[in-house]
């Protein structure tokens, strides 16, 4: 059938055209099948195989053939200068040399053979596919010069396709790793919360008995004839207590533990447990040899001495009694602390010995001094901790102890729960957005 | 110094009853002393007294006890009883409060003698009771 030699060249591009756009190419097989059915139609029976470039350029690889019986599935550059040739000069068609190592592989099977073309086809000049079309009869080259840039085109329509297919798909993959990436961070979030609530709770429970060990407000109302609280943990536990008891005499305490939150809480424990003990069981009245005690026992329980632990804690602590004749009197001893005394129009501060308890000093038999005081009725006694004088702005800088003991002087004439006010909205106004430094404890009570 | 037959402490704290006890037989303050940790075992042991010919002529009282009651309600509860007595027992305060609003209270009530400051001592005894 000699079908091509009669047709011009203008016709058969336009069969070509008609040809290729009459069939849905969806993919490589499909495409290869109607270029087949294209040639078939009009030159002849051809041997045809489309080779797919590896992306390392090491070997065509096998997309599609008509020849069921060829065996290979790729065909190594090494050894064939063509295929050098096709990745760097980038030519047009051509007929293939008969020492090429494709001609070989590809026609081993063959047993005559007239001709051999080959249609690279490049997209933006690197090479995507290679066509290679083999026959018995010879192919007029001006027809196939007209041809091939028609079919390079309708190819790269399909190598396109095949592209984005392939970004769909990579991109269909990312998205599942990322959903499934989304998921397991979404678990981790579920599990931080579930584990942060479980630690929350369990240190709102801790809370709840660390509130239990502080004297209750009935208790306080009782004793003296106004009183405030400033209690403020810095987080949800406090390292910070106060203490108060009215076995003998009455005792009323603040204390400072080492640290703060959850360390700072146990070692508040184990004060309010060591004050418990040395007073209320032991009897113990003397409020200097009530700090030596202290001292001493938490040397005991911390085992301060083999593991060299440092915590420690400064106490200030005030006995209050009425002697015969009903006069008051006030007996303080205080670790690292002080104490404001207001009465007579006087703010006094008193200021306990320089040491603290346990801490540094766990290796020392600590002495503390008694300083005595007698009240009026009337009289303000404030014991704090360094929490509120320590708390900052936002340019770090302390409130201290002056401007602290000038805010005691400018409200002490107010009733109690207003000058407690008074501190708070202070204290709030000079932080600002600034976070908590320390646990807060400031206690006052007038007698 | 005054000497009484027969002391009741009425305290919660059994380690301030046992001081006090010791005090009381120790200065011969009393002949006799016994204590009650609640102010029921009090009431129902005064209640008892009306019948009995032993009655206490001395009373030692707390005012703050774990119990709903504090002293003051305790003292309102008994004074119908001690009407009863041959003979009105002295009672004082005995506490480790410092309130001055109780010091006055103890000062308007005329069933109380005194208001005694703990803990009691040796020397307290003998001021207070002199």
């Amino acid at each position: 059938m000699n079908i091509h030699t009669q047709i011009s060249l203008e016709n058969l591009v336009t069969a070509y055209l008609k040809h290729d756009a009459l069939q849905e190419n969806l993919d490589f097989q499909l495409w290869s099948e109607t270029l087949l059915s294209f040639f078939n139609q009009y030159f002849g029976s051809v041997y045809f195989y489309l080779f797919a470039v590896h992306p390392k350029k090491e070997h065509l690889i096998v997309e599609y053939t008509n020849q069921p019986q060829s065996d290979f599935k790729t065909i190594s550059y090494k050894g064939d200068a063509i295929l050098t040739y096709l990745l760097k000069d980038a030519p047009s068609f051509f007929a293939l040399p008969s020492e090429s190592n494709i001609l070989s592989t590809c026609t081993s099977h063959l047993n005559s053979l007239r001709a051999s073309i080959v249609l690279p086809i490049y997209e933006k000049n690197n090479l995507v596919s290679v066509l290679c079309i083999f026959s018995n009869f010879l192919f007029p080259d001006n027809q196939i010069k007209a041809l091939y840039p028609f079919i390079s085109h309708s190819f790269l329509k399909i190598y396109y396709v095949q592209q984005l297919k392939k970004e769909i798909s990579q991109l269909e993959s990312m998205n599942r790793a990322l959903e499934a990436s989304q998921e397991a961070m979404h678990e981790n979030a579920i599990s931080f919360i579930k584990l942060h609530k479980k630690l929350t709770d369990s240190l709102a429970y801790a809370k709840r008995m660390q509130q239990a060990i502080l004297p209750s407000p009935q208790l306080l109302e009782n004793i003296f004839s106004e009183h405030f609280v400033i209690y403020l943990p810095k987080d949800i536990v406090s390292g910070d207590f106060y203490w108060c008891s009215q076995v003998d005499y009455t005792f009323l305490a603040v204390v400072d533990c080492t640290g703060h939150g959850v360390p700072g809480a146990f070692m508040s424990m184990i004060g309010n447990t060591l004050l418990n003990e040395i007073i209320n069981t032991k009897r113990q009245t003397d409020p200097a040899t009530i700090l030596t005690l202290l001292h001493k026992g938490i040397k005991e329980v911390l085992k301060q001495e083999e593991s060299h632990n440092k915590d420690g804690m400064d106490i200030s602590i005030c006995r209050l009694e009425r002697d015969a004749n009903f006069r008051l009197k006030l007996t303080f001893a205080g670790a690292k602390s002080a104490l404001f005394i207001y009465q007579n129009n006087t703010l006094t501060k008193v200021i306990g010995n320089r040491k603290n308890i346990g801490g540094i000093h766990y290796k020392e038999q600590i002495e503390f001094d008694n300083q005595e005081f007698d009240l009026q009725d009337g009289a303000i006694l404030y014991l704090m901790t360094d929490g509120f004088v320590d708390a900052a702005n936002q340019e770090r800088t302390r409130i201290g102890m002056e401007k602290f003991q000038s805010l005691l002087k400018e409200s002490v004439h107010l009733p109690l729960n207003l000058q407690k006010e008074k501190l708070l909205q202070y204290l709030s106004d000079y932080q600002g957005q600034a976070p908590q430094r320390d646990d807060i404890t400031i206690l006052a009570v007038k007698v | 110094m005054k000497s009484y037959e027969f002391a009741i402490i009425i305290d919660d704290d059994i380690t301030n009853n046992l001081i006090c006890e010791n005090l009381i037989l120790n200065t011969f303050l009393a002949k006799k002393v016994r204590s009650f940790i609640t102010l029921q075992e009090g009431y129902k042991f005064l209640e008892t007294c009306i019948e009995q010919k032993e009655s206490p002529d001395l009373i030692l009282l707390d005012l703050r006890f774990p119990e709903q009651e504090s002293g003051w309600d305790f003292l309102d509860k008994i004074k119908d009883i001690l009407k009863k007595f041959t003979k009105l027992p002295d009672l004082y305060i005995l506490t480790s409060s410092i309130a001055s609003k109780d010091m006055e209270r103890a000062k308007n009530e005329p069933l109380i003698k005194s208001f005694i400051s703990k803990p009691l001592s040796t020397e307290k005894i003998r001021t207070i009771f002199s």
